[in-house]
């Protein structure tokens, strides 16, 4: 019986059997990529759980005495108790990480569109304008973020919205860093000066060459860095400068929750550990990300 | 006019360590005076070592460096004075195929969007145009236009070459510049890109400027060839005339230093030293610290580059005197 | 020839080395036999992909994971078992018996550390004497490689010497102990034409200098001429031609090699007149020979037996080729490019 021939590129490669035998000892998959497994499920539940946010939460979360106040974890119809106004944590808990996941990401992602921007208009144009631009930034940069948000928030009023713009003006040094290094690398590439011989302007090369390239990198950055907006975000509305009462996120929830930690720890520390629970599942999920997005074996 | 390329006084000085208040810094002359002709339909090989120039001088040639001193002019324009968008058009004729085959092409476009981009930019055709010109242009290649949809890291070395070549010449240029195009490929690769350029030649009715450090691969394809040292040319003759009688010491320092695959012939003149640095070139004449037939006129006076014989020009006092241990290997 | 000839300095049977990566084992040297005898310069050619890298790291044992020597490789050195050997004891031949010489100079030397400091770690590993002693012989190897002014030399650091000096450098790293054997992985490859010229001189004359063997591992046929006793070509992890110089060039056995030495420009060449042959297709890489002869399908004269892989074939001289052709003698060719060059 004649074993079929294989082929690979107009050049027979040898008999089926002979590749088989060779191939199939050692065969592996690749290795499961945890991080990218546990992260994204971590982010996934949280996402549903803040759509599905009207449908799941049995109460009114800004109700007052829905409930006996400080009821503990596992109450009859409250399942995450409630706090000392007698508010249904499990619904504030809910509705509160619409506000934070959303606040954490929308920073993320302008801090990224401006970063990105400037990164790389800093790092392919170099000269003045580089120059320029790393000057303002490092100045950005020079301020502790708490201290830059607060001075934002100050002027423009405490609300979500000025937080997460506070945060996000604060993070764009550090991701337009990132970029710039990023696109030093890039520019200095064959392709670039090819592309340049064949007559394309600089703003060509920047869309279609640089950013393309860059683009792996600010994903992978991306979803850690949400994870690091959610904390700062959670943090400014822990300081009442975020969210304003009665609007609450996980922050002020957290800030709520000291006041009663000796009387309902269990409860108090909820909000806690969904912030952790963010964080840890977007940080985990980035991480992976990069993984995939940016293999060490230089592939690109 | 016959000459398509002329390169006129260029000159291009890097200088060198960050700026220092009141001090000038040291300069790198790449390329240190050259005058240069490419006649239509020819191809001129450059041959040279590390820091030698050439292919500093390919990209001035093709504009993408701005000399410090001279002049480019192709085809009767002064490409140092054209405007921006005239610069565009005349991107359209002179291309350029480069050494690397794995930096020189953009791991995330397809070989589609690589071979179609000068079209893009330049607005040629429409989508449906512009997929035919590139399937042919590949077949052209000797590759099946079924991998337009595949990425330059699925590729072979010789493959990749393919690949930038059918990207530089679907913007029908007339003049070519190949800066090593061979150097990273295998050798049994080697001859089949070589052999794809010289048909490309004919075919395409083209003129090269071929930059290579292997005088062998040089001098199989070129008709004249013009030998670099330290950012000045010191030969340039018809390739026979070259490689039959090299005038200029360092000529036939390089042809006795080039292996050949012949057994039992041995390297006989060897030069002494090092390759110097661009930066600080010697007084007079450049080569002189590893010339064995250096004398006071050679750290006194610069030897310029002149016609000894019909065609043949060298930069040396003492041009055709052979230096010791050079033996003529052509029959 | 047996293990027990003493002129035989290092022997490889079958050697075999094989990667093992998470979705194919790539067989990079797969059944190479090599002899190299006391004094002699064996040059292995071949392409990317043939396996000579592999074979001169195979043989300073200096193979690491994924990669391994599989069983059954024999790798005989002065009539002792290479592979048998202890980490420890191997150590003891690394620098010492056998040493090697990369193609990147710059990769091998410490940038931290001075030139000098590096050379005298060379030998302090494997002698017992003092610093002063050790510096002094430091010192002669400079001036052996021809390094100019080898005292002010040794204070100074990787990056303020050239690229042909850092050769020379490693050269002398490498030889300080006075190596049986030494082995060269391209090492002119990275080098200027002129430079290079000085550096195979610099090899021949320590060789002539010690009665060092000499493993040259490259790919420029060139080199090879000028440099080697006996060439061995490889294709697909395993030698297909071995010979004199004077035999490979002058009447090439295996296809392969004839193809090779077809399709390299000469100089003298030009391609109106000695068109290039090429060689059609690619090598198919280390987890994808075929079976029968590797070459096959990109040989010119493959016909059915080549279904089955040839064995070496003892042509009259001393020169072998794995070619189902050559069973029945020595081929003639038509004349080959090189033809064209004067004779020395």
């Amino acid at each position: 019986m004649a074993d079929p021939v294989v082929v690979s590129g107009g050049v027979p490669l040898g008999t089926a059997a002979g590749i088989d035998a060779s191939t199939a000892r050692g065969k592996r998959g690749r290795r499961p990529n945890n991080y990218l497994l546990v992260g994204g499920t971590l982010v996934v539940v949280l996402a549903l759980l803040s759509v599905l946010a009207p449908l799941l939460a049995p109460a009114d979360p800004n109700a007052l005495g829905s409930g006996s106040p400080l009821l503990p974890l596992g109450a009859p119809d409250h399942l995450l108790g409630t706090d000392m106004l007698g508010r249904d944590q499990l619904s504030r808990l809910l509705y509160g990480g619409r506000i934070t996941l959303l606040a954490g990401f929308s920073a993320a992602i302008l801090s990224a569109v401006f970063g990105v921007l400037l990164g790389m208009v800093a790092g392919f144009l170099r000269g003045p304008v580089d120059s320029v631009i790393m000057r303002v930034l490092d100045v950005l940069m020079s301020f502790p973020f708490i201290l830059l948000a607060i001075l934002i928030v100050a002027f423009a009023g405490p609300s979500v919205f000025h937080a997460l713009l506070a945060i996000a003006i604060a993070n764009v040094p550090f991701l337009a860093r990132v970029i710039r290094g990023e696109t030093l690398r890039v520019r200095e590439y064959e392709f670039v000066v090819a592309a340049t011989a064949l007559g394309a302007s600089r703003t060509w090369i920047l869309l279609r060459h640089v950013l393309p390239n860059v683009l792996p990198l600010v994903l992978s950055v991306l979803f850690v860095n949400v994870g690091w907006m959610i904390s700062q975000t959670s943090a400014l509305s822990f300081l009442g400068l975020g969210a304003q009462p009665p609007t609450a996120d996980w922050g002020t929830m957290l800030a709520e929750a000291q006041s009663y930690m000796a009387l309902n720890g269990g409860v108090a520390m909820m909000p806690g550990l969904m912030i952790l629970l963010a964080v840890v599942g977007f940080n985990l999920f980035g991480l992976g990300l990069k993984q995939i997005l940016l293999p060490e074996d230089g592939a690109r | 006019m016959s000459d398509l390329l002329r390169v006129v006084g260029v000159k291009k000085y890097y200088p060198v360590g960050r700026p220092r208040l009141g001090r000038r810094r040291p300069l790198l002359k790449a390329v240190d005076g050259v005058d240069l002709t490419v006649r239509r339909g020819e191809t001129l090989g450059m041959v040279g070592e590390t820091g030698c120039g050439k292919s500093t001088l390919g990209r001035t040639a093709l504009g993408l460096v701005e000399p410090t001193d001279g002049e480019i002019w192709f085809d009767g324009k002064n490409v140092s004075r054209l405007s921006r968008a005239q610069l565009k058009d005349h991107r359209k004729e002179v291309q350029v195929i480069f050494q690397d085959p794995m930096g020189s092409l953009d791991p995330r476009m397809t070989v589609e969007q690589l071979v179609g981009e000068g079209l893009a930019i330049h607005g040629i055709g429409d989508r449906a145009e512009r997929h035919r010109v590139v399937a042919d242009m590949l077949e052209r290649m000797g590759l099946s236009p079924s991998v337009m949809g595949r990425r330059p890291a699925e590729f072979s070395g010789g493959q990749r070459q393919r690949i930038g070549i059918a990207r530089a010449l679907v913007l029908r240029p007339k003049f070519l510049v190949a800066d090593e195009p061979v150097s990273a490929l295998d050798v049994s690769i080697q001859s089949q890109v070589l052999n794809l350029l010289a048909e490309l030649k004919r075919d395409f009715d083209l003129t090269y400027l071929f930059i290579a450090h292997d005088l062998a691969v040089v001098g199989y394809i070129s008709d004249r060839v013009a030998v670099m040292y330290l950012g000045k040319i010191v030969e340039i003759a018809p390739t026979a005339d070259l490689y039959k009688n090299p005038l200029h010491p360092y000529t036939q320092a390089l042809l006795s230093a080039i292996p050949k695959p012949v057994p039992g012939q041995r390297a006989r003149a060897i030069l002494k030293g090092d390759l110097p640095s661009p930066i600080d070139p010697p007084s007079g004449c450049r080569f002189r610290l590893r010339c064995p037939l250096a004398q006071r006129i050679c750290a006194e006076l610069e030897p310029p580059l002149q016609e000894k014989e019909n065609g043949h020009l060298a930069a040396c006092h003492f041009a055709g005197e052979r230096i010791a241990g050079f033996q003529e290997f052509v029959k | 020839m047996t293990a027990s000839d003493p002129s035989v300095l290092l022997q490889v049977e079958d050697l075999r080395v094989w990667f093992d990566t998470p979705t194919e084992v790539v067989r990079a040297v797969d059944g190479m036999n090599l002899t190299i005898r006391r004094g002699e310069t064996v040059c292995l050619v071949g392409e990317s992909g043939c396996g000579k890298s592999v074979t001169g790291l195979a043989l300073m044992r200096l193979i690491d994971p994924p990669g391994r020597i599989q069983e059954g490789s024999r790798i005989t050195f002065e009539g002792n078992d290479l592979l048998g050997l202890s980490e420890k004891q191997m150590e003891r031949i690394r620098g010492n018996d056998i040493a090697m010489v990369f193609q990147e100079p710059m990769s091998s030397l410490n940038p931290v550390q001075t030139v000098g400091a590096q050379i005298v770690e060379a030998v302090r590993l494997h002698q017992d004497v003092s610093r002063k002693a050790a510096r002094a012989q430091a010192e002669e190897a400079l001036a052996l490689v021809g390094m100019p002014s080898p005292k002010e030399r040794m204070g100074n650091y990787p990056h303020e010497m050239s690229g042909g000096m850092r050769q020379r450098v490693v050269i002398a790293m490498a030889i300080v102990c006075r190596p049986k054997l030494l082995i060269a992985d391209e090492p002119t490859t990275a080098l200027d034409v002129t430079v290079q010229a000085q550096i195979m001189e610099l090899l021949e004359r320590l060789q002539d200098e010690f009665g060092m063997s000499l493993l040259h591992i490259t790919h420029d046929l060139g080199v090879v001429a000028e440099t080697a006793d006996r060439v061995a070509v490889a294709y697909g992890g395993r030698v297909v031609e071995e010979g004199s110089a004077a035999e490979i060039y002058g009447h090439p056995q295996h296809p392969y090699t004839e193809a090779l030495l077809r399709s390299i420009p000469v100089l003298g060449m030009t391609h109106t007149q000695h068109p290039l042959s090429v060689i059609r297709g690619m090598v198919p890489g280390g987890a994808h020979w075929p079976s029968g002869c590797r070459f096959a399908p990109r040989c010119d004269y493959s016909f059915d037996l080549c279904a089955e892989y040839p064995p070496m074939v003892d042509l009259s001289s001393g020169q072998s080729a794995a070619c189902w052709l050559c069973e029945s003698g020595p081929r003639s060719l038509t004349t080959l490019p090189t033809a064209g060059l004067a004779d020395v």
